[in-house]
């Protein structure tokens, strides 16, 4: 056995052997470098979270308190803010895919038929998606201030003055507001994965639907919408992932409030790991978190799986 | 076999790179939130430092804000690399680092002649326990109602000198004819939950005295946040807020937003600290401002010139540092406490001295005069509780008042998930902070 492991070992000092090994592990080995920071990266942090969820610490002290599950227990049972901000992320996956996709499909097909003006329209349209998020924080906060914002004016010049109100600083429009502002940023982003899906369909298929006497609605029912099926799954999945992880726009718009009406759970994580510096109940919120978003992401791939390739 | 080879190796690589080789100076690294006046004076002292020690390099480095600050000097301490010499507030966070064992024991050194004379001894209370001293206090911060003259003149609002007091049914008084007139009274941010603390905490005062909140934190026997004058105060708050007191949408209203309202003249009164000066000098060099006091409250204990105010920054030694380096570091505390040193930082960073040197009024603004005599004047300086607090006692506290302010959460609710908080926190031993 020993003497056998040393022959292995040595035939990759001869240069044949070791094109052999490269040959037969490169799959492995182009891999290696991305697998070393996935490890370093992701996994190790992963675990730590997992095992850090289980104690109570506040970073800098030498002990560490083994609790158990009581942190989730405290999550689920005595943690409305926490409840709060779970109902927060299935408003915002909720209304995002109820809003963006329809708006963002509808627009696609707006600007594939008016081609000339399209491009431009587009243009304006993506814009805000490439702009850093925290600076549209603050332009939008400013937008919404009661005093000088301009969201107010023009409400007013339209005759919509009743409407008007300090939309971040009430408990009951700080997180429309909000919802308006992730709208006015995704929309661009929604329309341009459907114009290059909708793209990509052959040509012919419309032609030969026009020769048939579709009228347009009737071509968009039953042609597009289908074949945008596939797409539309997609985006969901990006809504409800996407709620999962957003951050840096309620943190610097209302940092979760006025009176914790607008946390979501990871600014609600931050909240309790950072501000108030337990990192154990940060990382129980972060375990859920991963676990909810791993289960209806499997759920959605399981279930278009069987609905597509049916 | 063969590949745990090549994960060694590739690890090999990856820490060559981490780690750096030791650099021939002695460096030491200075962090602060430095801000661009006192940037200015931490870069004169490191150019003079180290004229006079050519083996040592001075590294300054600067955070954004607090946050940032406490997030970063929380992960150095965990890799094992904290900077030599660190700015602190004091307070809950200090003490939790103090706990953890990770900060110098100043106490030699503040005994040291020159300190007993330079630094007095009530500024040492933030950061002092078991009579062991942890950090060097240099400047301070009061909170004044911050003014502005011609919008009271305008409203015909008498202005309360100084020196006097003035009661809660003038303050009331004064909040109906801002309105009348068509002015905001005053300006808050309140998604920056500070802010609100500033009423609470001076109204706490007012109504129980200056020791209530120490005691009833450190657990002293009889006191208990659900004591009467806790939740009298959370009333008295709420009701200035149903007067329509603050901007509107004030609970969502960064500290940007108040500032802007209170500097453009559409706000009468701004609850801050000197910090605001040097923003409103840059802009508006002939801003008519003034300061006033916090008014008194009916039935109150509290002496009314007690002032929320508390040292604002200190500079600590780490505790897990090399001998040499350490040895600098002591050094450099010493050299930046010269006389000369902290005039300069008087001069640059227009604050009050927590320590014991004359510096030429000329150096200051009117206000900043009147702040600091009236500071001088103050029989009780209240540091801020989120700041006193460990940090969950304070998330519990300004999480709480902004409820209050939303009208979401009743005083009773507050006084009680205080209550709560305090004493999960001394079940689990990190109150008390000290014995009261």
């Amino acid at each position: 056995m020993r003497e056998k492991n040393s022959l292995v070992v040595s035939k990759f000092f001869t240069l044949k052997g070791l094109r052999e090994l490269l040959d037969s592990q490169a799959g492995f080995l182009m891999a290696l470098p991305a697998l070393v920071f996935a490890v370093l990266f992701v996994f190790y942090p992963l675990a730590q979270m997992f095992y850090l969820s289980l104690f109570r610490w506040n970073f800098v002290s030498p002990n560490m308190v083994f609790v158990g599950l009581d942190n989730f227990t405290r999550m689920f049972l005595n943690d409305q803010v926490y409840l709060r901000s779970l109902l927060n992320v299935i408003l915002l996956a909720g209304q995002s895919s109820a809003i963006q996709i329809p708006i963002g499909v509808a627009l696609a097909t707006i600007i594939l038929r008016y081609r000339r003006v399209g491009g431009l329209f587009w243009a304006i349209i993506f814009l805000p998606y490439v702009v850093s998020s925290v600076a549209v924080s603050l332009i939008w906060t400013w937008m919404y201030n009661p005093y000088f914002g301009s969201v107010n004016v023009f409400l007013r010049a339209v005759g919509l003055g009743f409407l008007a109100r300090p939309w971040l600083g009430d408990i009951n429009t700080a997180l429309i507001a909000i919802f308006g502002t992730v709208n006015w940023i995704y929309i661009g982003l929604t329309t341009t994965m459907t114009i290059a899906t909708l793209r990509s369909i052959p040509p012919s298929i419309f032609e030969s639907a026009r020769i048939d006497g579709l009228s347009g609605f009737q071509e968009f029912r039953k042609i597009t919408l289908p074949l945008l099926k596939e797409l539309i799954v997609v985006l969901v999945i990006i809504d409800i992932a996407g709620a999962f992880k957003f951050f840096d726009l309620i943190w610097v718009m209302t940092q979760g409030g006025p009176s914790d009406s607008t946390h979501v759970t990871t600014t609600w994580l931050y909240r309790a790991a950072f501000r108030a510096s337990e990192p154990g109940y940060g990382s129980a919120i972060g375990v859920t978190v991963f676990i909810f978003s791993f289960v209806i992401v499997q759920l959605l791939i399981k279930f278009t799986r069987s609905r597509l390739t049916r | 076999m063969v590949l745990v080879a090549i994960v060694v190796v590739a690890a090999g690589v990856v820490l060559l790179f981490v780690t750096q080789r030791p650099a021939e100076k002695i460096k030491i690294e200075w962090w602060d939130q430095w801000g661009e006046a006192r940037l200015k004076w931490a870069e004169e002292m490191k150019a003079a430092y180290e004229r006079a020690h050519p083996d040592v390099e001075i590294v300054i480095v600067e955070f954004a804000s607090d946050e940032e600050f406490k997030t970063k000097f929380e992960s150095a301490i965990a890799a094992g690399q904290p900077p030599a010499v660190f700015r602190t507030l004091g307070g809950g966070i200090l003490k939790s680092y103090v706990d953890g064992g990770h900060v110098e024991d100043l106490t030699s050194l503040l005994n040291e002649e020159w300190a007993v004379n330079q630094i007095p001894r009530t500024m040492l209370r933030q950061s002092t326990w078991g009579g062991r001293h942890y950090a060097v206090p240099f400047d301070l911060w009061v909170g004044h109602f911050y003014i502005n003259r011609e919008l009271f003149e305008r409203a015909g609002v008498p202005i309360p000198p100084i020196t006097t007091t003035w009661t809660w049914d003038e303050f009331k008084d004064a909040i109906r004819k801002f309105k009348e007139a068509g002015i905001i009274p005053i300006a808050v941010g309140g998604k920056d939950k500070w802010e609100l603390s500033f009423y609470y905490m001076y109204i706490v005062d007012r109504l129980a005295g200056s020791e209530a909140f120490r005691r009833t934190i450190n657990r002293a026997p009889g006191y208990s946040f659900t004591d009467e004058h806790w939740v009298k105060a959370g009333y008295l708050f709420k009701e200035i807020v149903d007067m329509g007191a603050f901007q509107e949408g004030f609970i969502g209203a960064s500290y940007d937003e108040a500032q802007s309202l209170f500097f453009t003249g559409k706000a009468a009164m701004w609850l801050q600290g000197p910090w605001i000066l040097g923003d409103l000098y840059a802009t508006f060099p002939d801003f008519p401002i003034d300061i006033i006091n916090f008014p008194t409250v009916p039935g109150g204990k509290g002496d009314p010139t007690m002032l929320l105010g508390a040292v604002q920054h200190h500079y600590a030694i780490a505790k897990n540092i090399p001998d040499n380096v350490k040895r600098v570091a002591y050094d450099f505390l010493r050299f930046i406490c010269r006389e000369e040193n902290v005039i300069r930082y008087a001069e640059l960073s227009a604050s009050p001295l927590a320590q014991n040197v004359k510096v030429p009024t000329e150096n200051y603004s009117p206000v900043l005069v009147k702040v600091i005599d009236s500071a001088s004047r103050a029989s009780w300086l209240q540091m801020a509780y989120d700041e006193y607090s460990p940090p969950k006692f304070a998330q519990v506290h300004l999480d709480s008042l902004a409820g209050v302010a939303a009208g979401t959460t009743t005083p009773e609710q507050m006084a009680e998930a205080q209550e709560k908080t305090a004493q999960e926190l001394a079940e689990q031993g990190i109150l008390p902070l000290e014995q009261v």
